[in-house]
């Protein structure tokens, strides 16, 4: 026994510097890449540098993040070839996910930790993920899942009148979507949309959804679920509004949405 | 008579930044255009602007922060 634990001390140790050989040209390599450039590549990049900038402000990124994130790439002397990768991996990520608050300072952060090139841009990547704010504005597509608006997530907005907050392709209007009491939901984002007999009895449950598909965030985390405790509410204010309203009324904002 | 002169003054710096900001991107245009006519010969087209890679690169920071800018020399580019 007290053989094999030596044996494997003595390989883990022996193996020790091989794996921190084989680690190192990893995170070398982002580094090395930016300088195995030439300079005629070098130009070429930094010519999309402005065209990176724009890309990122498209997908719905903020003005002060796009300059803090240029700032902090600069003040790092990232060449700017290198800041266009980074902008451009911001771009896609943005679209995916949506933007982040603090970009710039998160660039900022990563810089001063060494990070650069792929490392940097996965980081990226990764915040984004995390962090972002649903869907981005996109450059006129709009989700392609054609689910509900892109940051329609918190419980706050449950239930409330939908305020421009539509969908980034703008399909969907945002406003005068609700019921005319303004207590249930704007049709097609409350959670008694997807509520089981309430609206369905209302005969909504199907248009809400819409023929587009644009109805209810469905997936859209837990949040979602904090409009479904509202649910019993809104079904309240949709009984009243059946009872106030003519059908054709009902039918009214469906019909806006195409 | 000074009152009189402050808004021709500051109408002139205006004008004059406008101008400045405005030559820059159309330059940057015009070598970016060259650039990628010949990719190989970057640093050459650089060299017959006087221009360093690091002024290059200062330059396109400098546009890529100014959505104006950015969007002047995005649409430059892609005529």
């Amino acid at each position: 026994m007290r053989q094999w634990i030596i044996y494997t001390l003595a390989l883990g140790l022996g193996a020790a510097p091989l794996v921190a050989h084989a680690a190192a040209p990893a995170s070398e390599a982002s580094d090395a890449a930016g300088d195995r450039r030439t300079p005629n590549e070098r130009i070429r990049g930094a010519l999309a540098l402005p065209l990176k900038a724009q890309e990122l402000r498209k997908a719905g990124a903020g003005e002060a993040e796009v300059k803090a994130g240029l700032k902090a790439a600069k003040d790092k002397k990232v060449r700017a070839d290198d800041a266009a990768e980074l902008l451009e991996e911001a771009a896609k990520a943005t679209r995916e996910h949506g933007p982040v608050d603090n970009f710039g300072a998160f660039v900022q952060s990563k810089l001063d930790a060494g990070l650069r090139g792929r490392d940097l841009a996965a980081a990226i990547r990764e915040e984004h993920a995390a962090r972002g704010k649903g869907k981005a504005k996109g450059d006129g597509k709009g989700p392609p899942d054609g689910k509900g608006p892109p940051d329609g997530k918190g419980p706050a907005e449950a239930g409330a009148p939908d305020e421009g907050k539509g969908p980034p392709d703008g399909k969907g209007p945002p406003d005068g979507k609700g019921p005319p009491d303004g207590k249930g939901p704007p049709d097609g984002k409350g959670s008694d949309d997807r509520g089981p007999e309430g609206a369905a009895a209302e005969g909504k449950a199907a248009s809400d959804r819409g023929p587009e598909g644009k109805g209810p965030p469905d997936g859209k985390g837990p949040e979602d679920k904090g409009a479904e405790g509202k649910a019993p509410e809104n079904k309240g204010a949709d009984g009243k509004a059946a009872d106030d309203k003519k059908p054709e009324d009902k039918g009214k904002p469906e019909a806006k949405r195409k | 008579m000074i009152r009189a002169f402050v808004p021709v003054l500051l109408a002139l710096t205006v004008a004059c930044g406008g101008a400045a900001s405005g030559g820059k991107v159309e330059q940057a245009i015009a070598i970016a255009k060259e650039i990628r006519a010949k990719p190989d010969e970057a640093e050459k087209i650089l060299g017959e602007h006087k221009l360093t890679v690091e002024q290059w690169e200062d330059l396109m920071y400098e546009i890529a922060g100014d959505p104006a800018m950015a969007g002047q020399f995005e649409a430059g580019v892609q005529k």
